[in-house]
């Protein structure tokens, strides 16, 4: 009886300790400050630090986060997604070694990457251009995609692919026709999850890039020009709810798949 | 079979490895050669910095408290979460939404949570549990900042650690918790016994996945930290972007690869079980 | 050793009633049999005397104390899982020492115990070794040696030979028989598997959809099952059914009339289904037996026997032979004494004697 008492607690006290600086950040960001200060509850409520906030470049910055995202994604999956399918469906010598690599590559630290990397473009003609973040973050996102994509695959009994081949389609026609319907649901949760590990980062994204932030970048760099120039309270809870949205729209579309295919990649 | 039924793997698996090698073999040439070259290394710069004291003991500091708190709170959720109870599946979902959630903006979320104004100190305050804000932020408080730091992170990423274990103890037969059960174990009996030896390997590769993370992260420390709190990461990130040298930042990059690479073999080293599991 | 009971137990999983009013007592030192299909109820009603399911209503009492809500780790019982649930993290040793360790035994004992057990399982060259290192008839008899080192009130087996193979499974159960008897344990075995259930226990309870259907030695079980149920479900190869409707002197089957004495008034015009076990059937003359007519449709070679399937008069009887017949037309006999009659609506016995 206790025990049922305790757990219920247990399950409130979890939802409460995520649910609230989520809520209550939201809720500030939409709050007249000088309510928001003297309150618990804010009972005033505005969107101008939206607009301002939109006005000073932050509209831009999102709108570059979103770019990067989705060159991210198409960049991931040209790459990655072959590698997937053939890491999961195939047997060939080095696939295990592969494996490991891969999960090499994952653990490698951005901050050892990006400074090279700036260098390099600044000859390139790369720097501070959205291109160049997306090909960092594709870095960053291959192995996910690689590890996610596999184990994708290898749920996919084989026996569905080997009754096309013994009914006279191409392994192309295959992959197109049957693996690739089945396996679509769990390809757009992992490519939502590559779109949120672009949205997401920030270091590649700052070392990359000086006029032409994104999203996090902008946020973070007025804490690394250490200018003083740091963001001022409503502005900081509208760039973390603007932040988040995502995040909590990814979250509600894989619910289903969430223990399975982390379980499976191990993510950051 | 054909030449190019057996290429087949290799050449899907060709664009992703060079892309991959190229992004970290070139990388990393690079940073060892810009710390470790000239008359002047950077690397020996970096070395005999006062800066690399303090970044080094606040990695410390945050790494080994987030970490070992992060194993035990996801070791125990995953065994409230194996309960069948109402709402279970909510409540678990509601757990794992900061997986999505990035380093900044967890920072600002606990920004917001407790700063001066924030939510903390005003329900206290109302309450009348304080008359005065408990401050977190600033370089006076030092401490409380890293506190806040590490509650961030927390918060944040525990969840990572949670889906490892969490599906590495569905994995485990429930028979052979029924059978310690029946043969009289207690439920730390079973803990210790049964549980924890046969979650070894997911403790171990989420051991090794999270403290190479933590090791990076940066928004937190300079969201919250500002100017006075500084990791080994954000010294990267400080000397590239704001003192715009490269080869110090270079130098400091090699430091976040040594670490990374020793703790990696540290742990893999000391987590490697000894009797198979099935 | 220790008396089982069971009184009016009771379980569901949602809407499925998978334990139905069980009543039923383990005498000590008995082996009893829960046996039945996959789903019958037998496991949930093992796992509920284990302690690992509480019933929803009833109660299970061991020497008379009510053990229903005590927890499955306080009743001093012992299982072996149908998995074995041998802990792969565990050398051989720790396996069978762990629950001695638990109840904090000296060490000298516990070793002592260990290799006591394991000389009678034949298992003492194996106890350095892991689980996987093992084969699976060497896991099993780990099982077993876990669960008898500590010399429970209860031996609880869920199915523990249904993953052996053929061969080792007749040993195995021999093994077990012949342990059982001299430890003098009471004995609870699940099990869907007739020959065996026949061959190990001094009783039987035959369930199916929850229900006890019948309880009583193999014997009694055999020879008069109360319920087509069992009738058909022991005994391979299965019993031979057909309709047939009672009259004032026989039974009128069709094909055949089987004469009858003392017909009660109440059972003239009744339905009833008539049993025939295929061993009950002879291509010899039987004194007094009945004669049936028919026609050879198949022969099962079962090497030192076989099995016939005969068409008498449109019904196919099975018939365990020890000889081919030669020709297609064979004349079966059949000792009348030998038939199971069964209500067909209630599908329970009807006591009618042969003239």
């Amino acid at each position: 009886m206790i025990k049922r008492w305790l757990t219920y607690i247990g399950a409130l006290a979890i939802a409460v300790w995520i649910l609230l600086p989520i809520a209550y950040t939201t809720l500030a960001s939409f709050a007249e400050i000088r309510d928001y200060y003297a309150r618990v509850i804010p009972r005033s409520y505005t969107l101008r630090y939206y607009e301002e906030y939109f006005r000073l470049g932050v509209l831009d910055a999102l709108v570059r986060s979103v770019q990067v995202g989705l060159i991210t994604v198409a960049l991931s999956f040209i790459f990655g997604l072959p590698a997937g399918y053939a890491i999961g469906r195939w047997a060939f010598k080095g696939r295990d070694t592969l494996r490991m690599a891969v999960i090499f590559f994952r653990v490698f630290p951005v901050a050892v990457m990006a400074v090279p990397l700036a260098v390099t473009y600044i000859s390139l003609g790369l720097y501070d251009t959205l291109l160049g973040i997306a090909l960092a973050h594709t870095a960053i996102a291959l192995p996910f995609v690689i590890l996610i994509t596999s184990s994708i695959f290898i749920s996919i009994p084989k026996d569905l692919e080997e009754a096309g081949h013994v009914f006279g389609m191409s392994g192309l026609h295959v992959f197109l026709r049957i693996t690739l319907p089945l396996a679509a649901p769990g390809l757009a949760a992992a490519a939502m999850f590559t779109f949120l590990i672009s949205w997401n980062e920030v270091v590649a994204a700052t070392i990359l890039s000086y006029v032409n932030r994104t999203l996090p970048a902008m946020v973070l760099s007025p804490y690394v020009i250490g200018t003083g120039g740091e963001l001022p309270d409503p502005y900081k809870f509208a760039a973390a709810t603007i932040m988040i949205l995502p995040a909590l729209l990814f979250m509600a579309y894989v619910r289903r798949y969430l223990i399975t295919m982390w379980g499976a990649a191990g993510v950051r | 079979m054909s030449f190019l039924r057996r290429a087949a793997p290799y050449l899907l698996v060709l664009p992703s490895l060079v892309y991959a090698l190229v992004f970290t073999g070139y990388p990393l040439a690079y940073v060892l050669g810009m710390a470790f070259s000239g008359r002047n290394p950077a690397i020996l710069e970096v070395i005999f910095s006062p800066r690399l004291g303090e970044a080094a003991l606040f990695t410390a500091v945050i790494v080994a408290s987030v970490i070992p708190a992060q194993l035990a709170l996801a070791i125990f959720a995953s065994l409230f979460f194996l309960q069948n109870f109402r709402g279970r599946d909510l409540v678990l979902y509601i757990f794992v939404i900061p997986l999505a959630v990035s380093e900044v903006a967890a920072a600002l979320l606990w920004y917001t949570m407790l700063s001066s104004s924030g939510f903390l100190n005003k329900a206290l305050m109302r309450i009348g549990l304080i008359s005065r804000p408990i401050y977190f932020f600033g370089y006076q408080f030092r401490d409380r900042t890293l506190l806040a730091i590490v509650l961030t992170e927390i918060w944040r990423a525990t969840a990572i650690v949670f889906v490892i274990i969490y599906a590495g103890l569905q994995m485990i037969n429930r028979e052979y918790l029924e059978a310690a059960d029946v043969f009289g174990m207690s439920f730390w009996q079973k803990l210790r016994y049964v549980i924890l030896p046969l979650l070894k390997p997911s403790i171990q590769t989420a051991l090794v996945i999270r403290t190479l993370f933590a090791l990076q992260i940066v928004g937190p420390i300079f969201v919250l930290g500002g100017e006075y709190i500084r990791v080994l990461a954000t010294e990267v990130v400080y000397w590239y972007s704001m003192r715009l040298n490269p080869a110090v930042a270079s130098a400091w990059a090699v430091l976040v690869g040594a670490v990374t690479l020793a703790l990696g073999g540290l742990y893999i080293k000391l987590l490697s079980p000894k009797g198979v599991m099935q | 050793m220790v008396r089982v009971n069971l009184e009016g137990v009771t379980k569901r999983f949602g809407n499925v009633l998978a334990v139905d009013n069980v009543t039923l007592t383990v005498e000590s030192e008995e082996f009893f049999v829960l046996l039945g299909p996959s789903g019958c109820g037998k496991t949930t009603t093992l796992r509920i005397v284990a302690g690992l399911e509480t019933p929803d209503a009833g109660r299970v009492l061991f020497d008379g104390v009510d053990v229903t809500h005590v927890p499955a780790r306080k009743r001093g019982v012992a299982m072996v899982f149908q998995s074995y649930a041998v802990w792969p993290h565990m050398k051989v040793f720790e396996n069978i020492a762990m629950p001695l360790r638990i109840r904090k035994l000296p060490e000298s004992e516990i070793a002592e115990r260990v290799k006591r057990v394991a000389e009678i399982l034949q298992i003492d060259h194996l106890l350095d070794r892991y689980p996987f290192q093992l084969s699976g008839g060497e896991r099993q008899r780990v099982a077993v040696a876990r669960a008898l080192a500590v010399e429970p009130k209860v031996l609880l087996m869920d199915e523990p030979l249904s993953n052996l193979d053929a061969l080792l499974r007749v040993t195995a159960r021999a093994e077990l028989k012949r342990l059982q008897k001299k430890l003098r344990i009471t004995t609870l075995y699940v099990t869907h598997d007739q020959v065996e259930a026949m061959v190990l226990a001094d009783r039987i309870a035959v369930m199916n959809k929850g229900r006890l259907v019948q309880v009583g030695t193999p014997d009694e079980i055999y020879r008069e099952p109360i319920h087509r149920f069992v009738a058909h479900f022991i005994g391979s190869p299965p019993i031979n059914f057909f309709d047939g409707v009672v009259q004032e002197v026989c039974i009128d089957a069709g094909f055949a009339r089987i004469p009858v004495n003392n017909v009660p008034e109440e059972y003239v015009g009744k339905q009833v289904i008539v049993g025939v076990r295929p061993e009950d059937l002879s291509l010899q003359p039987v004194p007094r037996g009945l004669e049936l007519k028919g026609e050879l449709l198949l022969i099962e070679n079962l090497g030192n026997e076989y099995i016939l399937h005969v068409d008498v008069g449109g019904t196919t009887l099975r018939v365990l032979a020890r000889e081919k017949p030669t020709r297609r037309d064979v004349t079966l006999y059949l000792d009348p004494a030998n038939l199971h009659i069964f209500d067909k609506s209630t599908e329970l016995r009807i006591p009618l004697r042969y003239k």
